[in-house]
C-alpha cells in the first residue's frame, strides 16, 4: 500500500469512528491544538454538510423532530448508510425507512413520519427531473382503433405515485408553514400524484380508480389490460373520462403500441 | 487543451457572485448588476427541474462560472468517470467561462465526507495530483482551475511548500489557479505565517480567479482556529490581502462566496460592488 493510500484510509478512519485516531495523530503538528481537535473540526464538518443536505430534503421530518432529535438520527444515519458519491442529490433516500428502525420511534407518537419522508424524497425527486414535453390526446389520431388496447402511456417523469395511511399532503402543508390548521390525523389516507409540470409542483389527489389506472399504466401495462383489470372490480369504470384527466394534467409524455 | 477563453462569455474582470436558488427569481426577473455568477457544478447534477429553468436564463444574461465540490480531485479511489462525465455535459450545456475544483480529496474506498480534507504536501501527493488533473483535464477536453484550500491542521511529514506545489502543478498540467484570498487568510492565521509572502510566492501568471469570503474564529483551551465557513462578509483583513493581491494580478475576476445563513440579495450586491470599487482603482505592477 502506498503511504498517501495509507494517510487517506487513516485520516478517514479517524473522521468516522472518533476512537480510531491514533495512528492519523501522530502525523499531525498540533501547534497548540490537539490533533484530534483539529481533526474534529474536519469531523463537524462533515457531519454538518449531510445533515444539511438531508435537513434540505426532508423539511418537515426536521419540523417534527426538532434540530436536537434530527441532528442525532441523521448522525446515526451518516455512520450506517455514508455518501457514496460527490453528488448529494441522491443522498437520503433511505432516510425513511432507517427512521422506523431507530429504537425511540415507537415512542414519538408520529406514526406518520415514515410516510412524509417518503412523500418528502418524491417531492425532492420530481423537483430535479427531467423537463419534457407532455402529449396531448391529439396525438392519438394517428392510432388505428383496431389497436387501443394495445396502447401503453408513459407516465411524466417528473410524477411520482403514492398512496398513504395518513393525509400527508396535510401534514406536508403544515409542516412547510403553508398552513396552520390542525391536522386531523383520523381523516384516513391519500392517494396522489406529486407532479411537476414546468415550473409548477403540484399534489393531484386521486379517486382510487384513478390511482389504479396511473399505477397499471406506470408498471407498462397496456390500457386494455388496464381495462380489464380496473373493469372487473369497478364494472362502472368510465375509461374515457379517465384518459380525459390524465390529458388535462399532463400527465402522459409519451406512448407505445405493444406489439 | 483548449483554453475555455474561447466560451461564448468569457468571465469578465469583474466582480461576481455564487449563485444560490433563494436569488434565482430575483436575478432572473430583476437582471441586477453584476459581472458574472458562479454555480456550485453538482447543484445541477439533476436532469432537470427548476434549477436548470433558472441556470438557463441567468446564463442568458450573464457569464457563468462552474465551481466544482464533490469530485474529490486528490483522492486515491479510482477518479469517478461518471461524475466527470456530468460535468462533461453541463459544460456543453452551459458553455462556463471557468472551471474549478479544489486542492483536496473527500473519498476514500468509495465513501464520500462531501467535504474538502486536507493532504500532506508531498512529492508522493504532488505526483498523483498531478496526474488527476491531466487525466481529468484530458477528459473534460478543457483546462481547469485548481483553488488553495482552507486547512485546520498541518502534516509533519509536509515536504513541500503549498504555493510550489501549485505553482509546479499549474506550470506542469496547464491548469490555472484560483486564488482564495479568504482561504489564505485562514491558513496563515491557523498556521503561524504570513499572507502576504504566501501571495507573493504564487505565480501569478497562472491565477485567473479570485475568491472572497466570510469566515468565522472557533474557540479552544489553547488557543483557536478560522473557520471557512461562507457565511458572514469578507474580513476587513481579507480586503486589505485582496488589495496586495490585486496589485499584482491586475484586473480579475473575483467572486464573493456566501453560502449558508445566506442574506438578502442586497447585502451580496454590496459586497460584490466593494470588489469592484477595489478592482476598479487598481493600477497594475509589473508581477
Amino acid at each position: 500500500m502506498s503511504q498517501l493510500r495509507k494517510f487517506q484510509q487513516e485520516f478517514h478512519t479517524a473522521l468516522l469512528d472518533q476512537n480510531n485516531v491514533k495512528n492519523i495523530e501522530q502525523l499531525i503538528d498540533s501547534n497548540g491544538i490537539s490533533a484530534d481537535k483539529r481533526i474534529n473540526v474536519y469531523r463537524n464538518n462533515f457531519k454538518f454538510n449531510l445533515t444539511e443536505a438531508l435537513r434540505s430534503t426532508f423539511p418537515v421530518i426536521y419540523a417534527l423532530l426538532g434540530e436536537q432529535a434530527f441532528t442525532i438520527w441523521s448522525y446515526r444515519f451518516i455512520a450506517e448508510a455514508p455518501s457514496t458519491e460527490g453528488n448529494l442529490h441522491n443522498y437520503g433516500v433511505k432516510f425513511p425507512k432507517f427512521i422506523q428502525q431507530q429504537p425511540e420511534y415507537s415512542d414519538l407518537q408520529l406514526p406518520y413520519l415514515v410516510e412524509i419522508g417518503e412523500f418528502e424524497w418524491a417531492y425532492h425527486e420530481v423537483f430535479h427531473e427531467t423537463e419534457i414535453q407532455p402529449i396531448k390526446i391529439e396525438n392519438l389520431a394517428s392510432v388505428n382503433p383496431s389497436q387501443y388496447n394495445e396502447i401503453v402511456f408513459e407516465i411524466h417523469p417528473a410524477s411520482r405515485l403514492l398512496k398513504s395511511n395518513f393525509p400527508l399532503i396535510k401534514i406536508w402543508r403544515l409542516g412547510n408553514g403553508l398552513d396552520s390548521d390542525e391536522v386531523d390525523l383520523d381523516a384516513g389516507g391519500v392517494s396522489v400524484l406529486i407532479a411537476r409540470r414546468e415550473l409548477t409542483l403540484e399534489f393531484q389527489q386521486l379517486s382510487n380508480e384513478d390511482y389504479n389506472f396511473l399505477r397499471l399504466t406506470a408498471d407498462g401495462h397496456t390500457l386494455g389490460a388496464i381495462v380489464d383489470t380496473i373493469g372487473s372490480e369497478n364494472p362502472d369504470f368510465n375509461l374515457q373520462e379517465c384518459l380525459q384527466r390524465q390529458f388535462q394534467r399532463n400527465n402522459f409524455s409519451g406512448f407505445y403500441i405493444e406489439t | 487543451m483548449s483554453e475555455l477563453t474561447s466560451a461564448l462569455k468569457p468571465i469578465p474582470a469583474m466582480a461576481g457572485i455564487g449563485l444560490r436558488a433563494e436569488h434565482y427569481e430575483l436575478i432572473a426577473t430583476e437582471k441586477p448588476k453584476c459581472g458574472w455568477f458562479e454555480v456550485h457544478t453538482e447543484n445541477y447534477f439533476g436532469n432537470g427541474g427548476i434549477p436548470h429553468h433558472y441556470l438557463h436564463r441567468i446564463r442568458k444574461d450573464y457569464p457563468i462560472s462552474f465551481h466544482g465540490v464533490g469530485l474529490s480531485l486528490g483522492s486515491v479511489d479510482p477518479v469517478n468517470t461518471k461524475h466527470l462525465q456530468r460535468i462533461k455535459q453541463l459544460i456543453a450545456e452551459y458553455q462556463p467561462g471557468l472551471i474549478s475544483e479544489h486542492l483536496s480529496w473527500s473519498s476514500f474506498n468509495g465513501v464520500f465526507t462531501n467535504d474538502l480534507l486536507p493532504f500532506p504536501l508531498t512529492t508522493e501527493f504532488f505526483n498523483h495530483f498531478k496526474d488527476r488533473v491531466n487525466s481529468v483535464q484530458d477528459f473534460l477536453e478543457v483546462s481547469i482551475l485548481v483553488e488553495n484550500p482552507s486547512t485546520y491542521l498541518r502534516f509533519k511529514h509536509d515536504e513541500i511548500p503549498e504555493t510550489d506545489f501549485l505553482n509546479d502543478l499549474a506550470k506542469q498540467t496547464g491548469c490555472g489557479l484560483l486564488l482564495d484570498v479568504n482561504n489564505v487568510f485562514v491558513c496563515a492565521t491557523n498556521h503561524d505565517f504570513s499572507a502576504a509572502e504566501y501571495i507573493d510566492n504564487i505565480n501569478i501568471e497562472h491565477v485567473k480567479e479570485i475568491h472572497l469570503a466570510g469566515h468565522t474564529k472557533n474557540h479552544f483551551e489553547n488557543g483557536s482556529i478560522l473557520i471557512d465557513t461562507h457565511n458572514t462578509v469578507v474580513d476587513d483583513l481579507v480586503w486589505s490581502l485582496y488589495q496586495c493581491a490585486i496589485k499584482r494580478t491586475g484586473q480579475i475576476a473575483t467572486l464573493i462566496e456566501w453560502d449558508t445563513d445566506l442574506p438578502e440579495f442586497e447585502i451580496l450586491l454590496n459586497e460584490a460592488s466593494k470588489a469592484q470599487n477595489i478592482l476598479d482603482q487598481v493600477n497594475v505592477a509589473a508581477a
